[in-house]
């Protein structure tokens, strides 16, 4: 299985929730670099709890994997997400509202050792949720 | 044809001509005239004239715009670039938006597509502008929860 195989199973994992795929995936000194991880506990149980605040507020989200390629230790993906915003997101300060979003985008770069993710970085389009969500950036 | 290695060499160069040296005329012949952006920024179109046009506009609002590359990812026709954009906001972040002549810095990761002439012929790219935002101070710092996603 080589780098960009592994990473095709990450995604795959996230969009069928199979999060304990991902232990076996991901290496146990794991690291996310995403905006916001820094308040996330360490290693994949942080992404875990990330991922589930996003089931938690779009019960009925459905991931499409756009892009995925590599090259060496690295990987690139491309990701969207919609969904009906169901559970809310305390993060963004948004109650359940029963707002619909859809193709929320983001980009990962995987960094893999021996096989398994190491780190990774992500930007996402948030400022595309927050308005799809009913709360402009600016009154958030 | 070009190699994955030379088309990883002009999105590294584009990073620079473009985002440290904003040279324009290097923008102009590095995209190809059939060039389509599939993300423009809120109100940008997605032709060649448009992305030229975002730039100069881009320019004016922040002149001291630079990029610092973190990581290039090169696989067939198609090049990802990483980089760290920083600059001083003294024309308004985004067109409409008031100067606020305070200095933020973004991450932002695109996927570029080349022809084979080496010609950039479509561009995917997301930046963290909510960062930046928050930066300028244009937009509060969300308070609790945790975020939302799966990276």
């Amino acid at each position: 299985m080589d780098n960009v195989d592994v990473v095709r199973k990450v995604e795959e994992a996230w969009r069928t929730h199979d999060l304990k795929m991902l232990d076996q995936l991901f290496a146990p000194d794991f690291r996310a670099h995403t905006p916001g991880s820094e308040s996330l506990p360490p290693g994949i149980e942080g992404a875990k709890m990330a991922h589930q605040s996003s089931m938690q507020a779009f019960p009925d989200r459905q991931n499409q994997v756009h892009d995925i390629f590599g090259e060496g230790d690295m990987v690139v993906s491309h990701v969207s997400m919609s969904g009906t915003n169901t559970g809310g997101l305390p993060w963004f300060g948004v109650p359940a509202n029963g707002a619909k979003i859809s193709d929320i985008n983001w980009i990962t770069i995987f960094r893999l050792e021996a096989g398994k993710v190491k780190e990774t970085w992500a930007t996402m389009e948030v400022p595309k949720l927050v308005e799809q969500l009913g709360a402009t950036p600016g009154g958030m | 044809m070009t190699t994955p290695e030379e088309n990883k060499r002009a999105a590294t160069e584009f990073t620079d001509k473009v985002f440290n040296q904003h040279d324009m005329g290097y923008l102009k012949d590095a995209i190809s005239d059939e060039f389509v952006d599939l993300s423009p920024w809120p109100g940008a179109g997605n032709d060649k004239t448009a992305v030229i046009q975002f730039f100069e506009g881009l320019f004016q609002r922040i002149p001291d715009l630079r990029a610092e590359v973190q990581h290039v990812i090169a696989s067939g026709n198609k090049v990802a670039v990483h980089a760290i954009y920083t600059g001083t906001d003294t024309g308004g972040f985004m067109p409409g938006m008031p100067p606020t002549n305070k200095v933020a810095s973004m991450a932002g990761i695109d996927i570029s597509e080349f022809d084979d002439e080496g010609k950039q012929v479509s561009h995917f790219g997301i930046q963290d502008t909510m960062a930046a935002m928050m930066q300028l101070g244009l937009i509060p710092t969300p308070e609790g929860g945790q975020p939302p996603h799966d990276h």
